[in-house]
């Protein structure tokens, strides 16, 4: 490639990108910069801006605001067919009228390729995809597997400079979506093209991504990696979208300039080693996240913080039990255990432990509303 | 942004408030009548179609009887076999001038009226300004409301020796040019009026191509012109096919716009018919003409579907591939 390759310049940067649709904020001011060869995940719920986000950097549609680079020049004036961005569409957008090989070769006769190559590289994509011999079927006559390979072998026919994913599991049923994930990700290192990947999953998003920019109203909530995104969620939105987590309010009692107590609304005194010190002053409204699986539940227990509790609703899940249960002041945790050997489970109605270590929280100022 | 189904689009509109009044028909007919594989009931409603079709039919046999009668000038029909009428048909230069005329101004009329079609059509259907697109189905269905008769006298109104046209050049001190009564005049009258046919027969075949395979084509490195061809066109060809066989077929057998616009320079086999009928009174020739004419007609419909596949008209939908 380009001796700019081997410099910092991110091949993509978004810089204040905003679309407005009439008084619609469908996107806003979102600046994001996508390393080479890396796997950004864009995770948010529906209706976060994620397909105006990919439908600006693909050239369908003009930011509002702002500008967007690929490998350093900016591209708004640039029209789709003139970006060379291979992109992978929710629908698969398989041409219905071709075969599997005549859809693969599309992108190739779009750019005067000739006949001998468009061949030979049809031949190496449908290897890539290891379904080489389907090229004269019909794409009606594919399962959804199939039609989603040929999309992406398709959209990388030309080697393009960036692939976009929308959604591209969501209409697989879930066994299949486990060996696409795989797929994707093998196919992704094999061909080392920088991919952004849209998705609302937040489990595919974890498994996939290189790292994941979390957006949420239009706005990046969220950018890191997988594992910070989880450990360090950087507000209640994050730590509530990703993972399974009980958010409760309270209110600082007091601090020691590292470890603070938290009186929850219904009374209980919780203590807290906030990442980030010093803790919020005494009298700070704020927000107490506990995962799921930070909290222990036993006959007795061992950790900073343990209250009694009764066990509200029972779920075996095979590998896990999730229990809710109630603790004596009225306040509601959800608290999941392995199923390991020797582990009990606990029915309905009983009495039980319940507790975690200060640093297995996370805290939050209140957010107003 | 907003999927097809969701987009306020008059054609749907149109489309769902016809599908909807057949179902609420359905509805109220006895179950047995729409049962899949058809009962003895489906096969009755057909009856009403069947008659008005078996009329046709047994008038062309009756045309084709005529057409192998013996003409008289004083008695008109003799019931005498012969192919005298064929061969005069076959035989007599003027005949062939008509016909071969027929065909070549009827596919120009065809082609240009389809290749109109398609962008405007196109158009109606993508565009994303409400005003515009009621505009452009507005303009498409107002000339559906005047007649035939009516739009010649227009054009004539237009074209005349003191028309529209020659005035506006006089102002420039050109002409006055005599537009009437030349091939390009009836070409022009024709259009207008098959133009309408046309989209209406496009439209709802390019409404069903799905917007994200133009994305996608885009996204693969195909411009606008490439997209319309290598995706849009083929993907509407059922609806191409559906106005080509319309727009050719009505156009062969027009009659009052060679006749009025034409002046009698410009004759169609239909204006030939009239006159060997009405001027000669000669019935049996007539009658051999107008089947001849039926028959190029039916060879050129029989081509369009032996080249566009008779599938594509979606008859066979589901019908495997191939």
């Amino acid at each position: 490639m380009s001796r700019r390759g081997s410099t910092r310049t991110p091949a993509i940067r978004l810089d204040g990108v905003t679309k407005r649709f009439g008084d619609v904020t469908a996107v806003d001011d979102v600046s994001l910069g996508i390393d080479r060869e890396e796997f950004l995940t864009i995770l948010g719920p529906s209706g976060a801006g994620k397909t105006s986000l990919l439908h600006m950097i693909a050239g369908f549609t003009e930011p509002t605001d702002g500008e967007i680079y690929i490998d350093g020049d900016p591209v708004t004036d640039v029209p789709p067919y003139e970006r060379e961005i291979g992109m992978v569409f929710q629908s698969m957008a398989l041409f219905p009228h071709m075969t599997v090989g005549e859809n693969v070769a599309f992108p190739l006769e779009m750019r005067r390729y000739d006949p001998d190559r468009i061949d030979e590289r049809v031949r190496e994509m449908l290897e890539l995809i290891q379904l080489p011999d389907i090229a004269d079927r019909d794409v009606t006559e594919l399962s959804g597997g199939q039609r989603q390979r040929v999309a992406i072998a398709r959209a990388l026919a030309f080697e393009p400079t960036l692939l976009l994913l929308d959604e591209p599991l969501s209409s697989l049923d879930k066994k299949l979506r486990g060996e696409m994930r795989r797929e994707l990700l093998r196919i992704h290192r094999t061909a080392g093209v920088t991919t952004v990947h849209v998705t609302h999953n937040q489990e595919e998003a974890l498994t996939m991504a290189d790292r994941i920019a979390v957006i949420d109203g239009g706005e990046i909530a969220q950018h890191a990696s997988a594992e910070e995104l989880y450990d360090r969620p950087n507000s209640p939105f994050i730590a509530d979208f990703i993972g399974d987590t009980t958010l409760l309010s309270g209110r600082v009692r007091e601090h020691d300039g590292r470890e603070c107590t938290v009186e929850l609304a219904g009374g209980e005194p919780v203590r807290c080693l906030p990442a980030e010190a010093p803790p919020p002053d005494p009298g700070t409204p704020v927000q107490v996240g506990l995962r799921y699986e930070r909290i222990v539940a036993g006959e007795t227990v061992a950790t900073d913080n343990a209250f009694d509790a009764t066990v509200r609703e029972v779920a075996f899940e095979g590998d896990t039990v999730t229990y809710e249960v109630d603790l004596d002041g009225g306040v509601e945790l959800s608290v999941t255990e392995l199923n390991t050997t020797g582990t009990r489970v606990f029915e309905r109605g009983r009495e039980v432990a319940v507790g975690w270590n200060a640093g297995d929280e996370f805290l939050y100022p209140a957010t107003e509303g | 942004m907003s999927r097809r189904s969701e987009r306020w689009s008059p054609l749907l509109a149109a489309r769902r408030a016809a599908v909807d009044a057949l179902i609420a028909l359905k509805e109220r007919l006895p179950e047995d009548a729409y049962r899949n594989p058809p009962t003895a009931v489906g096969y009755l409603l057909l009856v009403p179609a069947l008659v008005l079709v078996g009329f046709l039919f047994v008038g062309m046999l009756l045309l084709a009887w005529y057409s192998v009668l013996t003409f008289d000038p004083i008695e008109i029909l003799v019931y005498e076999l012969t192919l005298e009428n064929w061969r005069r048909l076959f035989a007599t230069t003027g005949y062939h001038v008509i016909f071969l005329r027929t065909i070549v101004l009827t596919t120009v009329v065809t082609v240009l009226a389809v290749a109109l079609a398609l962008p405007y059509a196109y158009l109606t259907v993508r565009v994303r300004s409400a005003p515009l697109r009621k505009l452009l189905l507005v303009s498409l269905f107002v000339p559906f409301f005047t007649g035939v008769i009516v739009r010649a006298y227009g054009w004539l109104i237009v074209l005349g020796r003191e028309g529209v046209v020659n005035a506006v050049l006089g102002v420039f001190g050109i002409g006055p040019v005599r537009f009437l009564a030349s091939e390009g005049a009836v070409v022009l009258a024709l259009l207008q009026i098959m133009l309408p046919f046309a989209i209406v027969m496009i439209a709802p075949a390019i409404q069903n191509v799905d917007r994200e395979l133009e994305l996608a084509a885009s996204n693969l490195g195909a411009d606008r012109l490439a997209t319309f061809r290598r995706v849009v066109i083929p993907l509407a060809a059922p609806g191409i096919a559906g106005a080509t066989i319309v727009v050719f077929t009505i156009t062969a057998a027009t009659f009052a716009i060679p006749d009025l616009i034409g002046g009698g320079r410009v004759d169609f086999v239909a204006n030939l018919v009239y006159r060997t009928l009405f001027d000669s009174g000669n019935y049996p020739l007539a009658a051999a003409t107008s089947v001849a004419l039926v028959a190029v007609t039916s060879a050129v419909v029989v081509g369009i579907f032996r080249t566009i596949g008779s599938g594509t008209l979606g008859i066979r939908r589901g019908g495997g591939g191939g």
